[in-house]
């Protein structure tokens, strides 16, 4: 049967028909959607979220330990969380069939930084799958989990953005079950790589990578595509589908299963044209091996390293290899002269309210990745740095020890604070450090959806759980001075902030309120200006919500946008003479 | 037969339920199908686009080149012309006109208008007004596909079929009111454009 599928419910769909009984994973844009696809198989599928990507690696990795085919999700980044376990797990190798599914983002649509997951395949010494459409991501999750089991090692499915959130065609099949039980077998030599037993694994990973190498060159997830013999491309992944567009003619290897590098498919392919062109998004990674390899090609030269692929792109690449001028190029905010869209706090946010207090005091936001990060932007403009996940929390403590002259207070979301905002909490008592922290808890894990935490009192499997206590996880912490806030009192917020910021030992504010988009919080009726009482102040618009609009009609009277507005009442709260009513 | 499509909007306003629409019918003709969205951070009032392909042959990459594009299906004036640099020079804009203007350097909507009056092939609908009255407000990308769709190959029955089994979920009602400002906005875009039926 033919379905429309977009790669991550491709994955998704994938683990199923290869018997996959554990899914883990911690939600990141663009990986999110495989757990949330995955849910229709939970009668043969445990899945959770779990805290970080770390954890979530772990529980997949032991479950391939006692012999379950097992996955784990995560974007790009959370694999430098999860690199820890990565390292060693290659060294003691799955039993049952794992695969680390990870999701790049080329273009940084919405992520911190561009790196590029192939690296970690080639530093962990295990195999990486690259699909190129939906088709390709739902097969070679079962190539990979063959793989895993056949050679006794995790393998990485990498996607991008654009694989991840495409949609094609898919002929779907049955489920396989996997032929092996659940029966965790006990071997220390395999299984505690102490030194000793280590050094054995690690001559066992090399010669692994020799047969893996012979494996990829018969893959069936990589093909030669025989055409104008004068120049022959080779595509990794998405590339491959820009170079089908912008090359049509052109003879073209396919590669799904990249490294270990198919060195003799390649020789055959390079033997069997006149030139050679690589096209790789973002690193050259393949490049620089076939250099190695004695065989002369184009690739970073023509293609850029930075960004996103594209067909157009691609044209350039074209133009540039045949001697002509290519035509500009430019990305989709720049296209046209038009102002951007900015993602904004949305109307009703909880998170404004903390935003628009600490603009009343004189102090460093270390901030983290969240929602929360739009605090950056005007007219809060109130966060002042932004690191990784956690980071929020720990700097803070690094800028105080530095001897910075302000007050520093750290702002961390709920999710952020159980994936690593915990240990940076404890590192602030333990060192005697004063920061004030807020954990801004919105009761969910929006930025990316809305997917359950630790916090909610759901599991992804559906079922109520203990919703674990932020203010209970900061006593046990040693924190002594644990404060909740309602983040629409502002004047109470602005309170609470001036006590905690002057205290001599660290704080935890929690500031609380619901997610306005996930909880659908009706709050009692919209307001509107009323433009007699008005007095043209603009202090209402320091709060940078949506709903309010500014001067439509040329008269400097703010306009409340009714379809907008949630009525949470912030900018009645801040108007001085009383223009803002329901 | 061969159609790209880039649909554009504010994140929030529906355009990938009418992927998804666009998708299971393109599925049911036997047509191949290769769509791309990009969200994240979209939900907070962001630009948003998803472009969708359907071909009898088979399609390589799921991003149009520019110049390629047969139709801007469009929910906000500005964002269609956005993505101008994607549209053939035969090819049609269908824009909603009501402006989503959630930002301080919003351009002035007359010359927004103006700019896409004066494309050879537009259609500047008032998406909202037969949204509100034939169903809901919340049904404006309802009522856009059935503007737009005398200028997408596909026949309008599986269309419908597909809008039924979008919002099966839901209850009757809100099937019906999708399906009237359909067929309101499809009726009203037909009158209006006769050369295109």
């Amino acid at each position: 049967m033919k379905e429309l599928l977009t790669g991550n419910e491709a994955i998704a769909r994938g683990a199923y028909e290869a018997g996959v009984t554990v899914a883990t994973g911690y939600p990141g844009t663009p990986s999110t959607e495989i757990l949330e696809a995955a849910k229709a198989y939970r009668e043969v599928m445990y899945l959770e979220w779990s805290p970080n990507e770390k954890v979530a690696f772990e529980v997949a990795a032991a479950a391939s330990m006692a012999g379950a085919r097992s996955i784990v999700t995560m974007k790009h980044v959370g694999l430098n969380v999860a690199a820890d376990p990565l390292m060693t797990f290659s060294y003691i190798g799955a039993v049952g069939g794992f695969v680390a599914c990870v999701a790049d983002d080329p273009g940084q649509h919405s992520s911190q930084n561009e790196q590029d997951t192939r690296h970690y395949a080639r530093l962990a010494k295990v195999p990486i799958f690259e699909p190129a459409t939906s088709q390709d991501a739902k097969d070679f999750m079962r190539y990979a989990i063959e793989l895993s089991e056949l050679f006794e090692t995790p393998v990485i499915l990498r996607t991008t953005t654009r694989v991840s959130h495409s949609g094609g065609l898919v002929e779907t099949s049955e489920r396989t079950e996997s032929p092996n039980p659940v029966e965790f077998k006990k071997n220390p030599q395999r299984f505690t790589p102490l030194p000793a037993w280590g050094r054995l694994l690690r001559r066992k990973v090399e010669e692994r990578l020799g047969r893996l190498s012979e494996a990829a060159t018969k893959s069936p997830a990589n093909r030669i595509e025989w055409g104008d013999r004068s120049l022959g491309i080779i595509a990794p992944g998405m590339a491959y589908s820009y170079v089908r567009e912008a090359f049509p003619e052109a003879s073209v290897l396919k590669l799904g299963f990249s490294y270990p590098f198919p060195d003799a498919l390649i020789r055959e392919f390079a033997g069997g044209v006149k030139r050679l062109l690589v096209v790789e998004e973002l690193e050259n990674i393949l490049e620089e091996h076939i250099r190695a390899m004695g065989i002369a090609c184009d690739g970073k030269n023509l293609v850029p390293v930075c960004g996103e692929l594209s067909p157009g792109v691609l044209k350039q690449v074209r133009a540039r290899l045949e001697g002509r001028e290519p035509r500009e190029v430019k990305a989709v905010e720049e296209s046209v002269d038009l102002p951007g869209r900015p993602p904004l706090l949305c109307a009703g946010c909880p998170h404004r309210g903390i935003f628009y207090a600490l603009g009343k005091f004189d102090v460093i936001v270390t901030g983290d990745i969240g929602c929360y990060s739009l605090g950056v932007f005007p007219p809060l403009s109130r966060t002042d740095t932004i690191l990784c996940m956690g980071g929020g929390v720990s700097m803070a403590h690094g800028m105080e020890k530095a001897g910075e002259k302000k007050p520093v207070v750290g702002i961390v979301g709920d999710s952020t604070f159980f994936h690593s905002g915990i240990t940076g909490l404890l590192d602030i008592v333990y060192n005697k450090g004063t920061s004030t922290i807020i954990v801004v808890d919105n009761r969910t894990t929006a930025m990316t959806g809305h997917q359950d935490h630790p916090g909610t009192g759901r599991t992804l499997m559906g079922e109520e759980t203990v919703a674990v206590d932020i203010e209970a996880i900061g006593r046990a912490c040693g924190v002594r001075r644990v404060t909740t806030v309602n983040p629409y009192d502002l004047d109470g917020v602005i309170e609470v902030l001036r006590e905690e910021l002057a205290a001599k030992e660290p704080s935890l504010i929690i500031s609380r309120g619901p997610c306005v988009l996930a909880e659908k919080v009706e709050m009692g009726g919209v307001y509107a200006v009323d433009a007699s009482a008005c007095k043209k102040c603009k202090a209402c618009l320091k709060l940078g919500c949506p709903a309010i609009e500014y001067d439509l009609k040329g008269e400097g009277i703010p306009l409340i946008n009714a379809s907008r507005c949630v009525g949470c009442g912030m900018c009645a709260r801040v108007c001085r003479f009383g223009a803002i009513k329901r | 037969m061969k159609c790209d499509i880039v649909l554009a909007g504010v994140g929030g306003q529906g355009i990938l339920s009418i992927a998804a629409v666009l998708g299971r019918a393109a599925l049911e003709q036997g047509l191949h199908i290769k769509q791309a969205e990009v969200h994240g951070m979209a939900q907070r009032g962001g630009a948003v686009q998803s472009h969708f392909r359907m071909s009898a042959e088979a399609v390589a990459s799921d991003v149009i080149p520019f110049g390629q594009a047969d139709l801007i299906l469009s929910m906000e004036p500005m964002e269609a012309l956005r993505y101008l640099p994607w549209l053939k020079k035969e090819g049609w804009v269908v824009s909603n006109n009501q402006p989503v203007d959630n930002i301080a350097a919003y351009p002035d909507l007359t010359s927004v208008h103006a700019a896409l009056q004066a494309l050879p092939h537009h259609l500047l609908f008032d998406g909202v007004s037969v949204a509100t009255e034939y169903g809901s407000s919340r049904a404006l990308n309802m009522a856009m596909l059935g503007a737009a769709s005398p200028f997408v190959p596909l026949a309008v029955e599986v269309v419908e079929q597909s809008i039924r089994e979008q919002f099966a979920h839901k209850d009757g009602q809100v099937i019906q009111a999708n399906l009237d400002v359909f067929r309101a906005a499809r009726a009203l875009a037909l009158q209006n454009m006769p050369q295109t039926a």
